[in-house]
């Protein structure tokens, strides 16, 4: 029996097979599947009630970006930091939109494949860590202002929206290395492959440098060390229904050192802090007919960060000469979990009416000693119902309605309203006009957050004393914090011209921010031991944006582009409780900006790229050196160049390219020393040799 | 209605009858006897039209259910089974099959090659045999429509691709004869290797504005259509399909024959069939009518404001009447 069994499996095969070509004869009587369904579309420029724009997988690709936040340069009014982290933490690669962002960048939703990243407790998503191979990534699309109705809660400022390839994009063998200077190392391998109606791809992939160089020379201690296993499968359980399934698994090294604040009484030491990450999701995008559609989804999130340390000895001298010097043990380590589960229906009654609702439950879960003292543990349940309507009035009219209610454990219900009126004048020029709110709902810190530092004080003979006690509470949690709020109106333009070669995309903008959060350090219930200052996050302020945006994609020839943007901005604050911070909020993004990227494919052979950045100067929230007038980053200016060679070996490609960044002057895109404009870390010229196989 | 008379009479006969148990006995026996018959009596029906469906597809279904219901309307017997199953027919009394889809068309040669036959296909099949009782019925559209459909969809594209095998050269051939004809500039991308598929595609949506599938299982099929239509999407590039399910799937438009249609002009051609003495007329028939399908969102994501389908539908009308 065992020995006929192989015969045996061949013969199914070969007749399996065999009727699976006869079969495939008729090919108009097929049942297709259905591919783009309406929750992958993209919305069009033209059609769509908010700013979008786009970065496809050949911009990405003729950047030679290493990391995510490089490509998003590349969209007007997005700003990319490299913190060294000047409170001793891990540093953060930080990307924002119109300023008021400090390392977490709090202001700003991102997702992939819609599922929502940010991090639970403090916000902001770690650039260096995420979990996405990027070149796994479709197209990142991003909207420029409020768009909660769509996107959910968060979607404050601007929304990321990173869309990974379908499974079956990417049969075959990928294996792509990067080398050079900085110690960069990045290695990505990648197999993809189908069974029946099951494509698959599972991506390895690490990301190593040794970070920025200090400005005085040397290497700051920022070295990132990263890896990630990612796989995503898609089933096509028929031609209507289409179950997708993807994971991660992954862990960064980050080195960390206190480096800015000298003054500062609690000095971290140089060490390394490790984060573990992993995801699952599943998704569920069913077709009832062409008329309606739902997609199911559900994911789950996890994060880990290790980060045990004692302090550097503290002199507390100053307060009692008395007192020995003394050490914390610190245990900053955290774990968050986030549960999502969301349903959403789309409905066409007819060619004119597009409507869409859907209803989703989070719970969001944190563990830390150190950020949730004293019970270590705090988690948030949110239920949101939302909702959308376009009505294409005729062919020059379309009025584009959305909601979001959204309840969270600690906060009042909340309503965000969106809405926008488009005229065509034909086919390519389109106005906008739109007006939208959204809110911020509070990180689990900023709500319920409290650290709590204490010690054991010795005498300089050893001695301990019982009344010497060293007691600080850093964060003391404010019960009745609100939601950040922000009011946008808009009047976009966005035109086709040169037989749709060329899009340019224009908008004037005024958005209104309220009931901010910061962290005033004041005065709270003080203790015997405790002198009643500590930091208390609270809805203190409020500041206007307004702005000019322009973006321009060009495609010159088949093998040439030209891809611009610009951006005009001027925040204003007038509601000034405490010194400096209204400055704060009006230094927190350069006047002006553009960037533009150009690509040309000389041959089948050879192409090559130019991207060039421009930057006026600006201080991050929480790096600005408190000097009127001098904000910390300075005029920058970036150059990037890229250029490559393609390989033809039989059915394998090979292709070799030479990337180069940063060829002008150094610059700082974050910190400064404290209370000087004087750059800790720059960034320099990198290059580094980029070699990509692909065996189909 | 029988009368009060009769009716009383027919009451009281069973009650008199089963008085007797030997009656009784003969009752069942009879029973038994008439159940037996009624199997053994329906076993032998003869079903005049029997239709074999090669899979279970909404499209061959619809075609199908559309003939078995003009059939039965018109006091045909028919019978509906998948090509698998044709082993279980009964070969007796005079039978014509309807296949729909080559793969029940060769069950029906392997089970029984003499058989009278209308094979209903989605494109001329080489190597097939016609005699008067073994015809095709052909839906797919005249090549020019898919010209013309283009054309109508937005008189402003005139770069159009297509992919094409060994197995679509003639329709490729036909596509650019129809395209010279209306001003239309396309460009055929042979595929002579499957696994040059993915880089052919990205030169034709690449250089042209319209993507045109062909009916061409090789390139165009259930798995295939996802890597072209989400490639095509990625450069922004529409995609003409040739089915419905195509458009379904992520094509901006198609013209083909509704399964309505392919199954009124089987019935058509069937009756003619009957009418002449059980033969038919023709060795190849072919549909009428045209039906357009229109992906609204996936043009509205294009950017691609399409006209309505009645207007698509005159406008291919207009130009094919044209002199």
């Amino acid at each position: 029996m065992t020995e006929h069994f192989p015969r045996t499996l061949f013969a199914i095969l070969v007749l399996l097979v065999t009727a699976g070509q006869a079969c495939a004869a008729d090919a108009s009587y097929t049942d297709m599947p259905v591919v783009l369904s309406q929750d992958t579309l993209e919305k069009a420029p033209s059609r769509s009630p908010v700013a979008i724009s786009s970065v496809d997988r050949d911009m990405i690709e003729a950047s030679g970006a290493r990391t995510i936040p490089e490509v998003l340069r590349l969209i007007p009014g997005i700003v990319v930091g490299h913190s060294v982290n000047d409170f001793g933490d891990k540093p953060l690669l930080v990307v924002a939109y119109h300023g008021h962002s400090d390392q977490f960048s709090k202001q700003m939703n991102v997702l992939i494949d819609g599922r929502s990243i940010y991090e639970p407790l403090l916000g902001g998503v770690n650039w260096y860590n995420i979990p996405i191979a990027i070149d796994d990534i479709e197209r990142i699309e991003v909207t420029r202002g409020p768009n909660a109705a769509t996107f959910g809660s968060n979607s404050f400022q601007a929304v990321i929206n990173i869309i990974t390839r379908h499974a079956s994009e990417d049969p075959g063998h990928f294996a792509k290395v990067n080398v050079g200077n900085h110690d960069i190392f990045d290695a990505t391998y990648r197999y993809g492959g189908n069974s029946g109606d099951l494509d698959y791809r599972v991506t390895l992939s690490t990301v190593n440098d040794n970070g920025q160089d200090r400005d005085e020379g040397g290497n700051a201690n920022d070295d990132v060390n990263s890896g990630l296993i990612d796989y995503r499968l898609d089933y096509q359980i028929n031609p209507k229904n289409l179950l997708t399934y993807q994971g991660s698994f992954g862990r960064t090294r980050q080195q960390a050192e206190q480096t800015l604040r000298p003054e500062t009484e609690i000095k971290k030491p140089q060490r390394e802090i490790n984060d573990t990450n992993a995801h699952q999701f599943l998704r569920l995008n069913s077709t009832v007919s062409s008329e309606q559609s739902f997609v199911v989804k559900y994911f789950f999130n996890y994060l880990e960060e290790e980060d045990v340390y004692t302090t550097l000895p503290i002199d507390p001298s100053a307060v009692d000469p008395i007192l020995d010097p003394f050490v914390l043990d610190i245990d900053a380590s955290y774990t968050s979990q986030r549960h999502n589960l969301e349903f959403t229906h789309f409905i066409n009654p007819d060619d004119a009416l597009h409507f869409v609702w859907g209803l989703s439950g989070q719970y969001d879960k944190v563990d830390s000693a150190r950020y949730l003292y004293p019970t270590g543990t705090s988690s948030r349940t949110t239920a949101r119902l939302f909702g959308n309507l376009v009505w294409d009035i005729n062919s020059h009219n379309t009025l584009d309605l959305g909601v979001l209610v959204e309840k969270s454990e600690g906060t009042k219900t909340d309503v965000s309203p969106r809405i926008a009126y488009l005229y065509h004048f034909n086919d390519n020029h389109t106005v906008r006009l739109g007006a939208s709110q959204a809110v911020r709902t509070p990180f689990i810190f900023e709500q319920s957050g409290q650290v709590f530092d204490s010690a054991v004080l010795t005498a300089l003979d050893g001695a301990i004393d019982p009344a010497a006690t060293f007691e600080n509470f850093v964060y003391v949690p404010e019960n009745q914090l609100m939601t950040e709020k922000i009011t946008s109106i808009e009047l976009g333009y966005y035109g086709q011209y040169l037989q749709r070669k060329l899009s340019l995309s224009t908008r004037i903008f005024q958005d209104m921010l309220d009931e901010l959060i910061t962290d005033p350090f004041v005065p709270t219930i003080a203790t015997p031991d405790f002198d009643g200052l500590a930091f208390i996050f609270d809805n203190l302020h409020a500041t206007t944006v307004t702005g000019l945006e322009i973006e321009f994609d060009y495609t010159v020839t088949p093998s040439t582009r030209l891809f611009a943007s610009g951006a005009l901005l001027d925040i204003s604050s007038d509601d000034d409780p405490y010194v400096g911070k209204s400055r704060e909020y009006e230094e927190s993004a350069p006047d002006k900006s553009f960037s533009v990227l150009a690509t040309h494919d000389f041959n089948a052979k050879y192409s090559g790229s130019a991207s060039f950045f421009y930057y006026d100067d600006m201080s991050w929230m929480d790096a600005n050196p408190d000097i009127p007038g001098i904000r910390n980053t300075g005029i920058y200016r970036i150059l990037n160049l890229r250029f490559a060679r393609n390989f033809k070996l039989g059915d394998e490609r090979l292709s070799a390219a030479v990337v180069l960044q940063n060829l002008l002057d150094d610059y700082s895109d974050y910190d400064a020393i404290q209370n000087t404009p004087e750059p800790v870390v720059v960034q320099n010229p990198v290059a580094y040799l980029e070699l990509k196989l692909k065996i189909r | 209605m029988l009368s009060p008379r009769i009716q009383s009479g027919l009451r009281a006969l069973p009650e008199q009858f089963l008085r007797s148990w030997k009656r009784r006995t003969a009752v069942f026996a009879i029973l038994m006897a008439l159940l037996y018959g009624h199997s053994a009596i329906q076993a032998e029906i003869t079903y005049h039209v029997v239709i074999v469906t090669s899979s279970d597809t909404g499209y061959q279904k619809s075609i199908a259910s559309r003939i078995h219901t003009n059939l039965e309307g018109a006091g045909t017997r028919t019978m509906t089974i998948a090509a698998d199953d044709i082993a279980s027919t009964s070969r007796n009394g005079k039978t014509l099959y309807v296949t729909i889809g080559n793969y029940a068309t060769q069950k029906l040669n392997d089970f029984d090659r003499a058989s009278m036959v209308l094979r209903i296909s989605d494109r001329v099949q080489p190597g097939r045999t016609y005699t008067s009782t073994k015809a095709d019925l052909i839906t797919a559209q005249p090549d020019c429509r898919h010209i013309l459909l283009i054309r109508s969809l937005n008189p402003e594209w005139t770069a159009v691709g297509v992919l094409s095998s060994v197995g679509s050269a003639d329709e490729a051939a036909a596509l650019t004869r129809c395209a010279i004809r209306y001003n239309v500039n396309l460009q055929v991308y042979a595929i002579t290797d499957k696994s040059d598929l993915l880089k052919t595609l990205e030169t034709a949506v690449r250089n042209n504005e319209v993507l045109l599938a062909v009916n061409d299982p090789d390139i165009f099929n259930r798995h295939s259509v996802k890597n072209i239509l989400l490639t095509a999407y990625r450069h922004r590039k529409p995609v003409i399909g040739y089915s419905d399910s195509f458009v379904q799937a992520g094509a901006i438009a198609a013209v083909y024959t509704s399964p309505d249609s392919a199954g009124d002009r089987a019935t058509e051609i069937l009756s003619e069939f009957f009418r002449n003495s059980w033969q038919f007329s023709r060795k190849i028939y072919r549909t009428d009518n045209l039906s357009i399908s229109v992906n609204k969102q996936v043009a509205a994501s294009l950017d691609l404001d399409l006209p309505g389908v009645e207007s698509v539908r005159s406008s291919i009308t207009r130009m094919e009447e044209a002199p």
